[in-house]
């Protein structure tokens, strides 16, 4: 009942293949990760000497705290790309068509220009005075939020969007001042949104490498510029075992946040 | 929108004030920084001497055509690949079939430069079909079709999620008449699905070209040799040569390329049916 | 031809626990319309699409032209199909979406170019070939989508629900054009589904009444009206009075028997359907009581006395509800005479063989 009429046998044959292309594009390549990232030897078909040592050692030493600077840049980043995004979006909100187009299209410039230039970009501009960043950690942070606040812009005007209109008018009608209206009633109205928003803002800062490899400072080596580092030393097991430890805070965290949001 | 307007609540544009200051300072002073940097000459002034040379050098002749190649064939395999498996996904109904399509939501926060070192262990030197196929050599992995494959691999998603949505909205009694009419399922699939889901099938491949013009972690982390991208061209003259000057002169033709793409696609999604 | 031009034999339709069709029976011979009349969820749908080919029996065959087609594939039936929605194909003009059937069958290029006007003059569209779907109204759709069927020349044309999308004017408009299209193509079979017992009245030949997955009751508009096999033909068809009565003893033979209803003996007509003896329904229609006049004289002697509840005048006719003791009776009565009042007693009488008895059940 689904409009398309293949016969039995060709759906079957069909479904195979959808399977077997589904897991061979997007599941083999993670099954790989996690296989190296036990691996103890890889030199036939398939890995030998089986082991946790390159588990373990993700989660110590250098590797341990690039992870943990990894956490710290994405949860500082999120947040202060939460406020920028939504408050630009809120405010935004009742400008003329002509003055929302020129919003967007400056909050939207990061989602379309490469990582490597926005790097390049940042660099050059606070590596002189007046604003003398380059070296510090908040450089780092300050990358990440220019990069994500874009989708937490994207995201909070797609809500703003699909608000129920009557509530504001209601609550305003019943003598709510603006900010009373904005902080009792729209935003809570917002909150899916834009906790859609910090999961995904999250998962992309720590993933982020184009722009961080231009400009980390050597004492806040993130995640990804870690496993870069690795596996362009050979260590690619270990490089394997990062990534891994990498993905699971990443999912864990989208996982926590899935679970604050109030389902509709 | 209406909806906010017939409200009669007014817009007030102080409060905008702060987003755009806090912008300014950290993504357009950068910018302009950057683009006038682009128009340093090697004695410290200003001029075209410098743009002119790197434009005109073949080092950025060639990384501009290795990243169009790469793009175009990447999208190209992307979209006709995404179409297949949205297709099958959505019209041959197996089991897991829904939870799948969630999984690729999820696959789109997946870093990119992973897809890279996980076809290191499926294709490289020492993985699965490296042990297998030929010893003579490094693989094909690390050139141009190395690259593509990864970006295949990666960026598919991003074709699909467009034409799943696109799917739901079908009238599936179009399809049923047209089989009514004696044509069969794959005539069906050319002749009535492919034309309704052609704008979004465009949408998602314009967004793959962006992000595939723009991809730079898969190429690091894969340690191409054979091939060149803007974005690793601008890695490697600032950080390896600390050339910002010339780093900037591509950068900035980068981001004129992505900019261009970028609009041109908006322009695409607002005539999609909403 | 001897055969059918359709045969369904015994067709299940399971969904999971869900019958959706029960062991259905049903021929169509070649230039019949049938009509498959029934509530939402009865089946007709089902059955319908069983015949296309988009849902395959649980059990039992399909037989198109005595070939078995349970296990065809849609586009190998060569049926005509129109569906409630039109279902055009939005990015093709009007005469590409006619064109789409022949082109699916590799039609040439010329006769394809002589079959399209034909067809779209038939059904009065030739000016719009050029527009495309969403530039049409919602009745200039439905033509194009039956000239659209027609095109392949199927022996067979599928309607399901084809007029529930239009306001009721054009829908009538529809409808005598549907007629005039068949008159054309006497040949062809037509299965019509709706739930509109108006469209099934004025179109079929055959009305095939559908409950719960089966057939309910079969026959032509005439004899389902004013015969009709059971208590939901009966309720289904003109709000019919099903009042209950017992058979007189002593009348067990006969066409006429007389029953009592409410403690007054009236006569009936015996059918097939009625039961021999004992409890049974007295099925009469609103229109066929008359207000009997005085004393009871020649064919005014079969009566049934009450008092009168209420009165709608509806213009044409006016609704009388008269309650016999504990039943209650729909009168319709002409709308130009004197309105009785309520409370006043009234007298009906009947033609014994407009009344006839159903089993009780």
């Amino acid at each position: 009942m689904n409009g398309l009429s293949f016969s039995a046998g060709s759906r079957r044959w069909l479904a195979a293949l959808a399977g077997m292309l589904v897991l061979g594009v997007f599941g083999l390549p993670l099954l790989m990760l996690l296989l190296a990232s036990v691996a103890g030897r890889w030199n036939g078909v398939l890995p030998s000497h089986l082991t946790l040592e390159h588990l373990r050692g993700a989660l110590a030493g250098d590797e341990r705290l690039a992870l943990w600077h990894s956490l710290a840049t994405g949860a500082a980043a999120t947040a202060f790309a939460l406020i920028q995004g939504a408050w630009g979006a809120i405010a935004a909100r009742r400008a003329p068509a002509r003055v929302q187009r020129w919003v967007d299209a400056v909050f939207l410039v990061p989602i379309a220009i490469p990582s490597v230039s926005i790097g390049l970009a940042l660099l050059v501009a606070f590596s002189r005075p007046p604003l003398l960043l380059n070296g510090t950690v908040s450089f780092v942070i300050l990358t990440h939020v220019v990069l994500i606040t874009a989708y937490a812009y994207l995201n909070a005007k797609a809500g703003l969007a699909r608000l129920p209109p009557h509530f504001e008018e209601m609550a305003g009608s019943l003598g709510a001042p603006p900010h009373m209206v904005l902080v009792r009633v729209t935003l809570p109205l917002l909150l899916p949104h834009l906790l859609a928003a910090a999961a995904l803002g999250f998962a992309l800062s720590m993933g982020e490498l184009g722009a961080t490899i231009m400009l980390y400072p050597p004492r806040w080596v993130t995640a990804p510029v870690e496993v870069f580092a690795l596996t362009d030393r050979g260590l690619i097991f270990s490089g394997a075992a990062v990534s891994i430890v990498l993905l699971a805070c990443t999912f864990a965290a989208l996982l926590l946040l899935d679970r604050r949001r109030p389902r509709a | 929108m209406s909806a906010a307007r017939s409200a009669g609540a007014a817009w007030r544009p102080f409060w905008l004030i702060f987003p755009l200051v806090a912008l300014g300072v950290a993504l357009v002073y950068p910018l302009g920084l950057m683009a006038a940097e682009a128009f340093v000459t090697p004695d410290g002034g200003h001029g075209l001497a410098g743009f002119i040379a790197v434009i005109g050098g073949g080092l950025f002749l060639g990384a501009l055509q290795d990243t169009v190649r790469i793009a175009l064939t990447a999208t190209a395999l992307c979209m006709f690949l995404g179409f297949v498996l949205a297709v099958l996904i959505h019209f041959v109904p197996f089991v897991g079939a829904r939870a799948l399509s969630r999984l690729i939501d999820a696959y789109l926060a997946f870093p990119s430069f992973l897809i890279a070192l996980s076809l290191t262990f499926l294709y490289g030197n020492a993985g699965i079909f490296g042990a297998v196929g030929t010893s003579s050599g490094s693989s094909f992995l690390y050139g141009f079709w190395g690259v593509v494959l990864a970006e295949v691999s990666y960026y598919t998603p991003f074709v699909m999620r467009p034409l799943l949505a696109a799917f739901d909205t079908l009238d599936h009694a179009q399809l049923e008449v047209a089989s009514s009419l004696g044509e069969t399922p794959f005539g069906v699939l050319r002749r009535v699905v492919l034309p309704a889901a052609l704008p979004s099938l465009l949408a998602g491949g314009s967004l793959c070209l962006l992000l595939t013009i723009n991809e730079f972690g898969i190429i690091l982390v894969m340690g191409v040799k054979d091939v060149t991208t803007l974005p690793m061209l601008i890695y490697g003259k600032a950080i390896e040569q600390f050339d910002y000057p010339g780093a900037s002169v591509v950068a900035l033709c980068n981001v004129a390329l992505s900019l261009s793409l970028y609009f041109g696609y908006r322009r695409m999604l607002d005539r999609l049916p909403a | 031809m001897s055969d059918p031009q359709i045969s369904v034999r015994g067709v299940s339709v399971r969904f999971g626990s869900h019958v959706a069709l029960h062991d259905v029976d049903l021929d169509v011979s070649a230039g019949e319309v049938a009509v498959l009349l029934g509530r939402s969820g009865s089946g007709k749908t089902t059955l319908l699409r069983a015949v296309a080919g988009f849902t395959h029996p649980s059990e039992g065959r399909v037989y198109l032209d005595g070939r078995d087609v349970t296990l065809a594939p849609p586009h190998a039936r060569g049926l005509g199909m129109v569906v409630q929605n039109y279902a055009l194909f939005p990015h093709m003009r009007v005469a590409d979406n006619v064109a789409f059937g022949l082109q699916a069958r590799r039609r040439s290029r010329r006769e394809i170019d002589e079959t399209v006007p034909h067809f779209l003059e038939m059904v009065g569209m030739s000016a719009f070939a050029q527009r495309f779907p969403r530039e049409l109204s919602g009745g200039q759709q439905q033509r194009v989508a039956i000239a659209r069927a027609l095109a392949i020349r199927p022996h067979v044309l599928l309607l399901d629900e084809p007029l529930s999308a239009l306001d009721a004017p054009l829908r009538a408009e529809m409808l005598e054009e549907l007629r005039g299209l068949h008159a054309k193509l006497p040949e062809m079979s037509i299965v019509y589904v709706t739930h509109d017992q108006t469209e099934a009245i004025s179109l079929g030949h055959r009305i095939v009444l559908m409950r719960d997955g089966r057939i309910a009751a079969e026959g032509s508009p005439r004899s389902l009206h004013d015969e009709p096999p059971n208590r939901y033909a009966a309720e289904f068809f003109g709000q019919a009075n099903l009042l209950p009565a017992a058979i007189e003893p002593g009348d067990a033979h006969g066409r006429l028997v007389r029953v009592c209803v409410a403690r007054q003996v009236v006569r009936a007509t015996r059918t097939a359907a009625s039961p021999a003896a004992g409890n049974a329904l007295l099925c009469i229609r609103p229109h066929d009581l008359r207000a009997a006049a005085g004393g009871g004289h020649g064919g005014d002697d079969n009566r049934l006395s009450g008092r009168v509840h209420s009165v709608r005048w509806l213009g044409a006719t006016q609704r009388v509800m008269l309650g016999i003791d504990e039943v209650s009776i729909r009168v319709d009565l002409p709308g130009n005479v004197e309105a009785p009042r309520p409370g006043d007693p009234l007298s009906l009488s009947f033609d014994p063989e407009r009344a006839v008895l159903l089993a009780d059940t």
